[in-house]
Order: structure tokens, then sequence, then C-alpha cells
């Protein structure tokens, strides 16, 4: 019986341990930051494009992200492409929740933000600064690399 | 005795199975392995005339002998057509001057803000090779439906007026004119130069 307790417990430890392997990478951070921003290029000004930036909550409370804004478009939206049975869907949100000790990580085909009116070129290379607010009072920003 | 017999048979089987797949793979009859979704059987690729920039007429009927690449899309879509067509753009990197056999078709579904012209500049971006072509919204509606897919615009609040939801899928026809694979969003481009590669060698 003990020994049958046992292998049930070695069996949970090691299913706990590879469901571990498929969360986000461990969080060192212990602030909220800011991750590998980029953004698509676009060579006219007045067009809509997107940015990816990977967001990592180091704190112990949940951090939402809204309210973002660039001086390199007219107005920035969060957005969430979705594929629902082949069909992509797009859908606008006011913010984004990051949970404690956990990252989101936006990308192609999901979480982006929109940027609207471009108020130039956005040619690979160049930085687009990105500011939003955080649900503990903070203003951020991070600078999103353009790529093609 | 009968085990002998058994083994013998077993041994000749073997020799005959061995013999068969040489043939098969020195003679390529292996069935093509594709990464993609792919049709089977093939079925004739349906019907599809649209306009060009340039006023040109585009028919898929007329693209024998290159394979042909259709993805259904808009200009205002920020985030999974933009990342489309920059996979394309780097597969037609890969192939190299195998790329001259291959279309990469961008269809706009959105006819209301999408004219040939503005499709065009927006293709070209990414290569100006890739062409875009749109139609009016009954025509785009026929298509879609002899592909078994569909497009819907969607009203929202966002600054950059609706969207509009549309396939996910690039569609795949071969040299013959045959649908013969479908991509998720997101496939891997290695990928997707491989079965090119394949169909354009005639698997």
């Amino acid at each position: 019986m003990r020994g049958a307790i046992l292998r049930l417990l070695a069996l949970t430890i090691t299913l706990a341990a590879l469901a571990a392997c498929h969360r986000d990478a461990p969080i060192s951070a212990t602030t909220f930051e800011l991750h590998d921003a980029w953004v698509r290029a676009t060579p006219d000004s007045g067009s809509t494009t997107a940015a990816y930036v990977r967001f990592v909550n180091g704190t112990a409370d949940t951090i939402w992200v809204s309210r973002f804004s660039s001086d390199d478009a007219h107005i920035v939206e969060l957005h969430k492409s979705s594929d629902v049975a082949g069909e992509m869907h797009m859908a606008m949100f006011d913010s984004l929740a990051v949970a404690p000790n956990h990252s989101v990580t936006m990308r192609p085909g999901g979480y982006h933000l929109m940027l609207i009116g471009t108020t130039h070129a956005l040619i690979p290379g160049a930085m687009v600064r990105i500011v939003m607010h955080l649900s503990n009072g903070a203003v951020v920003s991070t600078s999103a690399r353009v790529k093609s | 005795m009968q085990r002998f017999a058994v083994t013998s048979l077993s041994r000749n089987a073997a020799a005959l199975l061995a013999a068969s797949c040489f043939v098969a793979l020195a003679t390529g009859c292996r069935p093509p392995s594709f990464h993609g979704t792919s049709y089977e059987p093939p079925e004739a690729a349906p019907s599809v005339v649209l306009q060009q920039a340039n006023g040109a007429r585009f028919s898929l009927a007329d693209q024998h002998g290159s394979v042909v690449l259709l993805y259904f899309g808009y200009t205002h879509c920020p985030d999974v057509c933009p990342t489309t067509l920059s996979d394309w753009k780097r597969v037609k990197a890969s192939l190299g001057r195998d790329a001259s056999r291959v279309r990469f078709v961008f269809i706009s579904v959105d006819p209301d803000r999408d004219d040939p012209a503005t499709l065009q500049r927006y293709v070209s971006r990414f290569d100006p090779d890739f062409i875009g072509a749109t139609s009016d919204s009954a025509t785009l509606a026929g298509i879609e439906r002899s592909f078994h897919v569909q497009s819907s615009r969607e009203e929202s609040e966002s600054a950059s007026g609706y969207s509009v939801t549309h396939p996910s899928q690039t569609f795949v026809v071969d040299k013959q004119g045959n649908l013969r694979l479908l991509y998720s969003f997101g496939m891997q481009t290695s990928d997707i130069v491989s079965d090119i590669r394949q169909l354009l060698r005639g698997a």
C-alpha cells in the first residue's frame, strides 16, 4: 500500500514537472518589465501596422496594462487575432492582464498593438517608443525595433 | 518442418518487400509527403477571375505550369496579413530561381476599402512580384464559396474602422491547376519551401 502511494506521489511530481515545462519561462524579474518589443515596418505615413511586446510581471499582483500611445502613430490600440476553425477574427480590448510571476508574449496571430495612422514611414532598424499605463499607477515605455 | 516453411516464407516475403521498396524508391513512386494539409485526392481548383491594379485580369486558369499560393485578406489587417506576406517574402527568397515558377496571390475580400491600386501598393511593399487582386463583393463571395470559406465584415469601435473576418489558411494550387495543399497561419517558411519544391518537381 505504501509502495502504491509512493508510486502515485512520484507520478504526480513527474506530471507536475512536465506541466511546468509548458508554462512560461521562470520569471527572474521582481518588477514589471517590457522586453523584445518590435514593430512591423511600413513605408508610408498614415498607415496601420502592428507592434509586439513581451510583458513580464515579477510582482505579487496582477497588473493590467492599458492606454497605449506612441509619438509615431496617432492612435495605438490593443487587439487580439484568433484563428477559430479556419476563420481569422480580430477583437479590440481595453487592457491586458498579466498574472503575478507570469509573462505574456504578444505575437502575430495573437495579441498585438495596432498603430493607426503612422506619422511617418517606419523603416527597418528604426526605433518606435510605445508608452502604456499600468494598473499600479505607473507609466512605462519601451522602444520597439522596426523590422520588415 | 513446418517451422522451416514459415521461416522460408517470411524470408521470401521480406525479400519481395525490400525489392518492392527499392523499385518504388528508385522510380520515385513514393507518395509525396507534404508539411501542409493535403487534398486527397487533389481536386481541380475553382475558377478565380479577378482584377489587378493595372486593369489586367488575373485568372487562376492561366497559371498552369506555375505553383500558386492564394490568400484571402485585406489591407487594413495589421497583424496576420502582413505576417503572411512577410513569410511569403522569405519563401520567395529561399526558392531562388524556382520562385519564377511560383505565383503569390493576395486576394482582398474588402472591396469597399481596397481598390486594385491600393491593394497592389500594399502587396508590393513586400515584393513587387506579389499579385494583389480583387473584385466586387458578389464575385468574391462566390469565389470564397467555391473554396468552402467565407469572409464577413465585423463592426468595431477601433479607430481603424471595421475589421474583416477572413480565412486563415493559404491555399496551394499545383502546376496542373489542382488544389493540393492548405497551410494554417504560422506555418514554418522552410516547410512551405520544401513543399513548393516538391510540387515544382511534379509531385
